[in-house]
């Protein structure tokens, strides 16, 4: 009995060490290191696919999150390449700190409402009725700061309405839709592309707001191979992926440094 | 004081180290970099730090109440069904507190397996307060648990016999000879328990949600800030907030737990 | 005040199946480790619970598996003493004795009384860890009578304990089981202890009661073979008895007039034995023959001789006191002549 718990100490020990010097050796050379706001995480994949059919030996390493605290990685000296945000902002807010060399907008997105296709809900005065529960971003978080501006457009009674149906101000988009898809709320306020990803599922159409700019950045780490991937997905190859997902592209050459 | 051969001390005094700095680092960097004064000030910090200390005491209460039975009745039988119930137990220490937050929908949710009779019943429990404490009981309860049952299951039960035939009942029993004898594996597994809860993310994210005032807690409003313009700085000025506030805490609930007078 | 069990059951994998009976007298329920005896007081107090039978206590049933009756261990009224005592650590002396009886003037007065009979006066604001093994015994025995109990169960209290202690202990409890008129029930695997203390002693091996009787009847006329190894015999052989008369080892021996004929286990303690010098002119008398002595252990107050047969014989070991073994002179002569009367045969029928 004591041998094999000896034993089975040392294993645990061996794997253990094992296991941090796996992590601390993970950083590959020679890949593009994108940032990549959450929103994108369906669609990026099959973009970096479709790059890397053209230029064969292109390695990524993408990482997912909210643009808030993405741009404040960034900031703090994150290794990343390439930043593709969900709102110009978080672009500006690193092209004054002088983290960005070249920069793009490439596709717009629109807040819309998502509810379970067999809703009673028609359009965005449903929202106001009592018993419907609404999980939104909070209002630091693009898609929060998107759906504020769409509310504060609205009739001040419904507005009012609509906020007591919140049940949530959720950190990032992926969580909100997370309520919708797990059924604990009857409606969400997301982007046209998150709807485009789940099944039985329709959107609202939101007035009032402007589409969501999705801006692209090379850092100021960057190279070649990041500014030729951002060009691709600015680019018209890349436009029926894009469209595909329910992204608008923005084929616009425009914020050239 | 050590001597001079004892110079493996180094290693546990460097361990210390390893968790000392960086906590001297945030509380640094907060002070410095962030606006504590200004997030003292805000009372979205008040009323995270209120619900915060509000849940957790309500969860650990409840561990208490309903895992010190369940932690004697297991230390107490020698069947596998035993054994096989405290493995269970454990397993929430193993999800990541995301999916314990997902499972947790899985059967208290609006389409969970108890939904339906839940809503018949008029009880609605997603996106509450009482859903904070269900999610923080759900990660944190296995701490105390396991304490609990390591510390009645190390007791001799012979001194339990000697009580009965002494004329104690059970419950006398349990609470004037079995509680003072297991009391600091309690007291230890209730701070473990108490300070899991309270800093609990992942699971009450997805089942309560996170709304100011009613289901944000501090280590949502210190996610929310980092997500935020108030970026790094904000989320570290709450951070120290909480910090503080749990340390001072934590002392306190050691002091009033640490068994007085020696007794082996 | 009687205490009768008949009572079967298992532990895990031990099953045991008892019978013993005490009166006011102290019992000795003694056995090697393993044989039972703490299973069987723990079944007797209520921590255990046996598959069948019936316990009574003091002219009360107790437990009867047919009727369905069980009382619980805080109604047996009986006392249970452990090994390792577990006296509670956290309590002083005063509030461990005095846990179980309200607070009354009965209760208090009969603590008074203990007190001075057990030697603890100024123990009551002490906690255990400060109080010796031996105080820490008595204050055990104190608790378990302190409550007007009806039996008092022991298992082994003395086996911490030194020589000198143990020997003031066992002479404190005979008094009290004077004093207080019920049956103790006492485990020991120690010999000497057993035959020190009992009146009545049950011999347990095994998970049952081989032999249970008074004292001298069990030591003297042990009724297997089992019994008489338990109980120190360490002179035993097989042989088949015909009028009185048995051969071993074709050596024939006169066995006492018991009548008893057929395959019958012989034995004879030690310390019976009689040691003569060898003298090849004497003609020795019955149930003698010579050995050689082949090895000897001094014991200091005893020597235990043991020997081979030189010609027709057995191999016996034994014990001789010291003044005897000076006087015989047994260091320097190694062939003697070994007597076994057969008034000290012991004659247990095989089955």
């Amino acid at each position: 009995m004591n041998a094999a718990f000896r034993g089975l100490r040392s294993l645990l020990f061996v794997v253990a060490a094992a296991a941090v010097l796996a992590s601390a050796c993970g950083e590959g050379d020679g890949s593009v290191r994108v940032f990549a706001a959450s929103s994108l995480q369906d669609v990026l994949p099959k973009l970096l696919g479709a790059y890397a059919e053209t230029d064969e030996g292109a390695r990524f390493e993408v990482q997912y999150g909210g643009s808030q605290s993405l741009a404040t990685q960034i900031e703090l000296g994150a290794d990343a390449d390439l930043f593709l945000s969900a709102n110009a902002a978080q672009i500006e807010r690193l092209e004054v700190e002088d983290h960005i060399e070249w920069q793009i907008s490439f596709v717009s997105n629109c807040l819309v409402i998502a509810v379970d296709e067999d809703s009673s809900i028609a359009t965005i005065d449903g929202l106001g009725a009592s018993g419907v529960r609404i999980a939104l971003g909070a209002s630091d978080v693009p898609v929060g700061a998107l759906t504020d501006l769409a509310l504060a457009m609205l009739d001040p009674s419904l507005a009012e309405a609509i906020r007591a149906n919140v049940v949530t101000e959720d950190p990032n988009v992926r969580v909100v839709l997370s309520r919708l898809e797990l059924g604990e709320v009857e409606a969400v306020f997301v982007y046209s592309t998150d709807v485009a990803v789940l099944e039985d599922v329709r959107a609202i159409e939101v007035g009032g707001v402007e589409p969501n700019v999705y801006v692209g950045g090379v850092t100021s780490e960057g190279g070649d191979a990041a500014a030729s991937l951002l060009a691709f997905l600015a680019g018209h190859e890349a436009v029926p992926i894009w469209e595909a997902a329910g992204f608008e592209p923005l084929n616009v050459a425009v914020g050239a440094r | 004081m050590p001597s001079r051969n004892q110079w493996w001390i180094l290693l546990p005094a460097l361990f210390g180290v390893f968790f000392l700095l960086p906590l001297l680092g945030l509380v640094w960097f907060g002070l410095t970099d962030g606006d504590v004064a200004s997030e003292l000030r805000s009372s979205n910090t008040w009323d995270a730090l209120r619900l915060s200390v509000l849940t957790a005491t309500m969860t650990l209460m409840l561990a208490i109440v309903l895992g010190t039975p369940l932690a004697y009745l297991l230390a107490a039988s020698e069947a596998g069904w035993a054994r096989l119930t405290a493995t269970l137990l454990d397993l929430p220490l193993v999800l990541p507190p995301v999916v314990s937050g997902i499972a947790l929908l899985t059967v208290f949710g609006r389409r969970g397996y108890l939904g339906d009779p839940l809503a018949d019943a008029g009880i609605g429990l997603s996106f509450t307060t009482a859903a904070v404490v269900i999610a923080q009981l759900f990660v944190a309860a296995p701490y105390y648990v396991r304490a609990a049952y390591a510390g009645f299951a190390a007791m001799d039960p012979r001194f339990e016999g000697v009580a009965y035939t002494l004329g104690l009942s059970r419950w006398r029993t349990f609470r004037t000879v079995t509680l003072p004898l297991v009391w600091p594996a309690l007291a230890g597994g209730a701070v473990l328990c108490w300070a899991r809860a309270l800093g609990e993310l992942g699971a009450t994210l997805l089942f309560a949600g996170s709304l100011p005032g009613r289901t944000q807690t501090m280590p949502l409003a210190i996610l929310s800030a980092f997500e935020s313009s108030a970026g790094l700085a904000g989320a570290v000025s709450i951070a120290v907030i909480l910090v503080a506030f749990a340390l001072v805490l934590m002392l306190l609930l050691h002091r009033a737990t640490t068994p007085s007078g020696a007794y082996r | 005040m009687t205490l009768r069990a008949g009572f079967s059951g298992h532990a895990g994998d031990f099953a045991y199946d008892v019978a013993i009976e005490a009166e006011n007298e102290l019992l000795v329920l003694y056995g090697h480790s393993g044989a039972g005896k703490t299973i069987t007081l723990r079944t007797i107090a209520g921590l255990a619970r046996p598959d069948a039978g019936t316990i009574e206590i003091g002219g009360r049933m107790v437990f009867d598996h047919a009727s369905g009756i069980d009382e619980p261990p805080q109604r047996r009224r009986a006392g249970y003493v452990v090994q390792e005592v577990a006296l509670f650590p956290h309590l002083t002396v005063e509030r461990n004795v005095l846990i179980g009886v309200e607070d009354s003037g009965d209760a208090r007065a009969r603590w008074g009384q203990l007190r001075d009979a057990l030697h603890l006066d100024g123990f009551d604001a002490r906690r255990p860890h400060e109080l010796s093994g031996g105080q820490q015994q008595r204050v055990a025995l104190a608790r378990a009578l302190v409550r007007p109990v009806e039996v008092l169960l022991l298992d082994e209290p003395f086996s911490a304990l030194d020589d000198a202690l143990r020997a003031d202990l066992r002479a404190e409890l005979k008094r009290l089981q004077r004093d207080f008129g019920i049956p103790i029930v006492f485990v020991t695997h120690d010999l000497r202890e057993a035959h020190l203390l009992a009146d009545s002693v049950a011999v347990m091996d095994q998970g049952r009661v081989m032999q249970l009787g008074a004292r001298d009847e069990v030591f003297q006329h042990p009724t297997e073979r089992r019994v008489a190894e338990l109980t120190g015999v360490r002179n035993l052989f097989e042989g088949h008895a015909t009028g009185g008369r048995v051969i071993v080892d074709g050596l024939e021996l006169a066995l006492p007039a018991n009548g008893v004929d057929g395959p019958v286990d012989l034995g004879i303690r030690s310390e019976r034995c009689i040691l003569r010098r060898f003298d090849p002119d004497d003609s020795p008398p019955g149930n003698c023959f010579v050995g050689r002595l082949v090895e000897e252990l001094a014991f200091g107050n005893t020597h235990t001789l043991r020997f081979e047969p030189d010609g027709v014989g057995l191999r016996v070991e034994v014990e001789v006191a010291a003044r005897p073994y000076e006087v015989l002179g047994v260091a320097g002569r190694d062939r003697w002549v070994i007597e076994l009367p057969p008034e000290d045969l012991l004659v247990m029928p095989r089955k």
